[in-house]
């Protein structure tokens, strides 16, 4: 900018002004969070009269945040559960060419995480209610999405059909979601599902909350193929028709991947929503990280430390949505560089 | 092009992209109508076989659940806004008593709900457009300051803000051995409680409203002098509130008990902390793509004509930048009313939350969930609408 020179000293010396207080706040943190912290014996009074942060309270409540109340002996199976989840990461990561093998690798995988937490019948069951931690947030962004992104895709062509009625019965669904709160959806769903069942069906609750964000959610992916079909020029269409192509096969070759390739990126931001909107399960009763958070603060042993919980929780909320919109900034590098 | 415009706010937030897709979307459809047209007999029956099984669907689940219903002898009971609702509020701000009706239970929870969204609205604007302006700084590091802070706050669930604020509160002595800090704001386990001008005498507030009326009046017609005129009714009124005294209500306390000055519950005071503090790191987004979008050339002829840089801010950019930021800014607007809908979680009672004490009492699910969509749903529209009043008067020259 041109101007830069000529600003008065006041003008010039605000950075420096902003940069000292960041730095005093800096400290203030680093003392909390470092110096004056706790982080030695699991013992509530250790941290008793401290100033500082209480880490050994989050050290004792480890494997509460991580498993929840899964079974001590086998908890090798929600770590593996969070492995696969990270190499699930990876591979999406890196891999920003070959689609097709992309997505056969995150089924496999994305199935085999439930078949492992649940045991399969071959390991020992463990039933739903007991899952929890990150594991079981891993397990509800994958299943949210399972439902919400096939349901968005639907939803999304049925608002481009030539039907009328299935055009405005698409975006009714679609504008009525988005005018409502999720935590509404999800305690109406919980008081709803079980009444609209026959006498005696039931459906597990972790199953609630997946159809729940999930169909929440599939409003919001809808927008987001949306607007990857409108990527999809009119003269496409037209040279498909010229060459004698049905239109449900044009949908299937043409369009659908170049549409859905181009949606990656806001289909990856609207599942950093899924991964936000996963919180709000504690409200109906799953332990998933925010819920083994909210035991572990309500432990009366340890009574007087919710920030350190939850600074942890935020922590590792932020770094999954930060990889996450990275992942799909990658991914909209590619999409522009294609074409 | 729209792909990435869904990832990017300052391509997002181009004004006139709703507009442009609606018609794209419909000559899309008659495009493809045209290419592969549709026999009026073929799209009759589809429509019709679509038709037929959402009926089918929707009636087979009302019978499961008329069935369920009448075994668990839950009757559809048309009056049911009317019986007594037996149960306590926590928050009210209209009278309310137990004997009231299930009714006036859920007005009080629609007037918490339009209090927190107003409350939140107002902290994610302010907030927002501060955090903005700071994001636009010419200073490298102050931009990677304040767009980490954004990355931060954008990527924590509310949830977790609001329950790291309310149990940080909680954490506080109570009333009883609270002591106000040096602003006069008393922090305790059960609320905060600010300090506000009370009694103020008759002749203080005429001459308070008069010059509030004349400024606006100013602003409005657009008269030179404008920040004088206001510094010289401004200075007069504080002069008069002085003579006539007017005196402030500070919150102290008395036994367990907190007198005087403004009480904001610990519920609402992290309900409105979290949604506004969480909806300001988005605000301050648009704000930036906003300014952004408003080409640099506009700025540089501003410049070259010898306006100073105040006035480019005022009155180029700024007029600008508003129309584009209005459609993203009324969106966030609407998160933020559903978003209050997550005080719940702290016990704030909202409409979801005595909705959700009325769905436990009775299981009237029907009523309550249809109560639920109407009610968000005129929220929506009256901010909607509200706006679309507003703009015309807000994106004038300032």
């Amino acid at each position: 900018m041109p101007e830069r020179k000529r600003g008065s000293w006041a003008k010039r010396a605000a950075p420096w002004t902003i940069g000292l207080i960041a730095l005093g706040v800096g400290v203030i943190v680093l003392r909390w969070a470092v110096f004056d912290a706790t982080f030695g014996p699991l013992d509530p009074r250790a941290c008793e009269g401290g100033t500082g942060a209480c880490w050994a309270l989050v050290r004792e409540k480890s494997s509460l945040l991580l498993f929840g109340l899964y079974p001590p002996g086998e908890l090798w199976r929600p770590t593996a559960v969070i492995a696969l989840a990270a190499l699930l990461t990876a591979l999406w990561w890196r891999t920003v060419s070959r689609v097709r093998p992309l997505l056969a690798a995150t089924f496999v995988i994305a199935a085999a995480m439930p078949l492992l937490m649940s045991g399969a019948g071959v390991l020992s069951p463990v039933s739903t209610d007991r899952w929890g931690g990150l594991a079981l947030t891993v397990l509800l962004i994958l299943g949210a999405a399972a439902v919400g992104i096939p349901a968005g895709i639907l939803l999304a062509l049925g608002r481009q059909s030539t039907l009328p009625i299935v055009r405005s019965a698409a975006s009714a669904y679609v504008e009525t979601v988005r005018a409502l709160p999720l935590v509404a959806i999800l305690i109406a769903i919980s008081f709803l599902l079980p009444l609209l069942l026959p006498n005696g069906w039931t459906v597990d609750k972790l199953l609630r909350a997946v159809l729940g964000i999930g169909l929440f959610n599939a409003a919001y992916y809808a927008e987001a193929v949306r607007g990857g079909l409108l990527t999809v020029s009119l003269e496409q269409y037209r040279a498909a028709a010229a060459l004698g192509m049905s239109r449900s096969l044009t949908l299937r070759t043409v369009v659908l991947p170049q549409a859905l390739r181009r949606s990656i990126p806001a289909i990856v931001n609207t599942t950093v929503g899924v991964l936000k909107d996963t919180s709000l399960v504690v409200l109906i009763g799953l332990v998933d990280l925010v819920g083994g958070g909210r035991a572990a603060v309500a432990d009366l042993r340890w009574r007087g430390h919710p920030l350190e919980i939850y600074v942890v929780l935020a922590t590792a909320f932020v770094a999954i949505a930060i990889v996450f919109s990275r992942l799909g900034r990658n991914w909209e590098f590619t999409s522009e560089g294609r074409h | 092009m729209t792909a990435v415009a869904e990832t990017s706010p300052e391509l997002a937030a181009r004004p006139s992209k709703r507009v442009r897709s609606g018609r794209r979307a419909r000559t899309a459809v008659r495009e493809l109508d045209a290419l592969w047209p549709t026999s009026a007999r073929r799209a009759f029956v589809s429509q019709a076989l679509f038709v037929a099984v959402l009926v089918v669907v929707v009636s087979l689940a009302t019978g499961t659940l008329l069935t369920n219903l009448a075994r668990l002898g839950i009757r559809h009971d048309p009056g049911l806004l009317s019986q007594p609702a037996g149960f306590d509020i926590g928050e009210t701000p209209i009278a309310y008593t137990q004997s009231d009706s299930y009714g006036r239970a859920l007005l009080v929870g629609l007037v918490n709900t339009v209090r927190a969204a107003v409350a939140s609205i107002f902290v994610a604007t302010t907030l927002g457009v501060a955090w903005g302006i700071w994001r636009l700084s010419r200073d490298r590091l102050m931009r990677r300051m304040s767009g980490g802070l954004v990355d931060i706050v954008r990527g924590a669930p509310v949830l977790i803000i609001m329950f790291a604020i309310y149990g940080v509160l909680a954490q506080l002595p109570g009333p009883r051995g609270a002591s106000p800090d040096r602003l006069g704001i008393l922090w305790t386990s059960r609320g905060v409680y600010l300090p506000e001008i009370a009694d103020v005498p008759p002749w203080s507030a005429a001459m308070l409203s008069a010059s509030v009326a004349v400024l606006v009046i100013l602003a409005w017609r657009r008269l030179p002098r404008f920040w004088m005129l206001a510094a010289l009714l401004a200075s007069l009124s504080l002069l008069l509130c002085g003579a006539t005294g007017v005196s402030l209500s500070v919150p102290r306390r008395v036994g367990f008990q907190v007198e005087g000055g403004y009480a904001l519950s610990a519920e609402f005071f992290a309900v409105v902390a979290a949604v506004g503090v969480s909806a300001s790191a988005f605000m301050a987004e648009l704000v930036r793509g906003a300014v952004e979008g408003v080409s640099l050339g506009q700025t540089e002829a501003a410049l070259s004509l010898g306006l100073r840089r105040w006035q480019v801010l005022r009155l180029i950019v700024a007029p600008q930048a508003f129309r584009v930021l209005l459609p993203p800014a009324t969106s966030l607007y609407l998160d933020i009313v559903k978003g209050t809908a997550l005080g719940v979680a702290v016990g704030y009672a909202d409409l979801v939350s005595v909705g959700a004490t009325i769905l436990g009492q009775t299981s009237q699910v029907l009523v309550i969930v249809s109560l639920f969509a109407a009610a968000y749903l005129a929220l929506n529209l009256s901010i909607v609408f509200g706006l679309r009043l507003l703009a015309p008067y807000l994106s004038r020259h300032a």
